[in-house]
């Protein structure tokens, strides 16, 4: 496995990196076109076109249910970006405390291959962004060391996982 | 789902203001109101909302009701954002597979 979590990414989340043997267009394919997207990721109906919605069909891992999406950028074949609302965010389609947004990025490599980034993340930020400084600002809540903390380039997860150790 | 209550109940503005000044201390509703511009009733719906998402836990004195932060109400935070590092890893091998068996 080579993938690794970015520590420099500020909007933390998830962001995983690898390099492909195969060409960006041929990845881009297996991104863009839902029975290829369908083989290693979910039951869908892709359309790869600016402000498209569509939807995977979740699996237990996924989380169930029908996963909501619409196509935030697209540059084929560069750049996917769009817009990921789990079942579990509810039936209420203003209320977006759920949503987040999925971003592949592809470059290609020296030897004709594909470095393939994914990024998901705007997970409700804001709302975890006002729990890392409420952690920072209150030690009795959330038991961490704070000056580590402040230091760290993503304090959100630290906060996050900080809270949960203070749980357990 | 409880994830979807948490992140529903932080992702009001005023409820967060609640919730983060409930977790600077062990607050009344009515001290809890001074600091805001809103009604009582306002207040307690916010901390009906919080304490349904498991977020605010109510401590009863008397005929005092008391109110404060309870960090375990964090850890859907931490479960959806764990279940999604658990899924990528797995579906980017499955690509890899993927890609070696399409045509050139």
């Amino acid at each position: 496995m080579t993938y690794e979590a970015d520590p420099n990414d500020a909007t933390e989340s998830v962001v995983l990196e690898c390099d492909l043997p195969e060409p960006p267009a041929k990845v881009w394919k297996a991104l863009t076109e839902p029975a290829l997207l369908a083989a290693w990721l979910l039951p869908n109906d892709i359309r790869p076109e600016p402000g498209a919605r569509f939807a995977f069909q979740a699996d237990a891992e996924a989380g169930g249910g029908t996963i909501e999406c619409e196509v935030l950028d697209v540059d084929a074949p560069r750049l996917l970006r769009y817009s990921w609302r789990a079942a579990d965010a509810g039936r209420d389609a203003r209320d977006r405390a759920l949503d987040s947004v999925v971003t592949f990025v592809l470059a290609e490599t020296a030897d004709g291959g594909t470095h393939l980034r994914l990024i998901h993340d705007g997970f409700p930020a804001d709302a975890l962004q006002q729990v890392a400084s409420l952690a920072m600002a209150t030690p009795k809540v959330v038991s961490l060391d704070r000056e580590r903390l402040r230091r760290r380039a993503s304090p959100i997860t630290a906060t996050v996982r900080g809270g949960l150790r203070w749980a357990a | 789902m409880i994830e979807a209550e948490v992140f529903r109940a932080l992702a009001d503005p005023t409820r967060r203001a609640v919730y983060e000044r409930l977790a600077e201390r062990e607050m009344s509703v009515s001290e809890l109101k001074a600091g805001f511009a809103i009604s009582q009733p306002a207040v307690s719906q916010h901390l009906a909302a919080l304490r349904g998402a498991g977020l605010v836990r109510e401590r009863r004195q008397g005929r005092h009701a008391y109110y404060r932060v309870d960090p375990r109400g964090l850890a859907p935070l931490v479960r959806w954002i764990d279940r999604y590092r658990a899924f990528w890893p797995k579906r980017i091998e499955k690509l890899k597979d993927v890609l070696k068996g399409m045509e050139p």
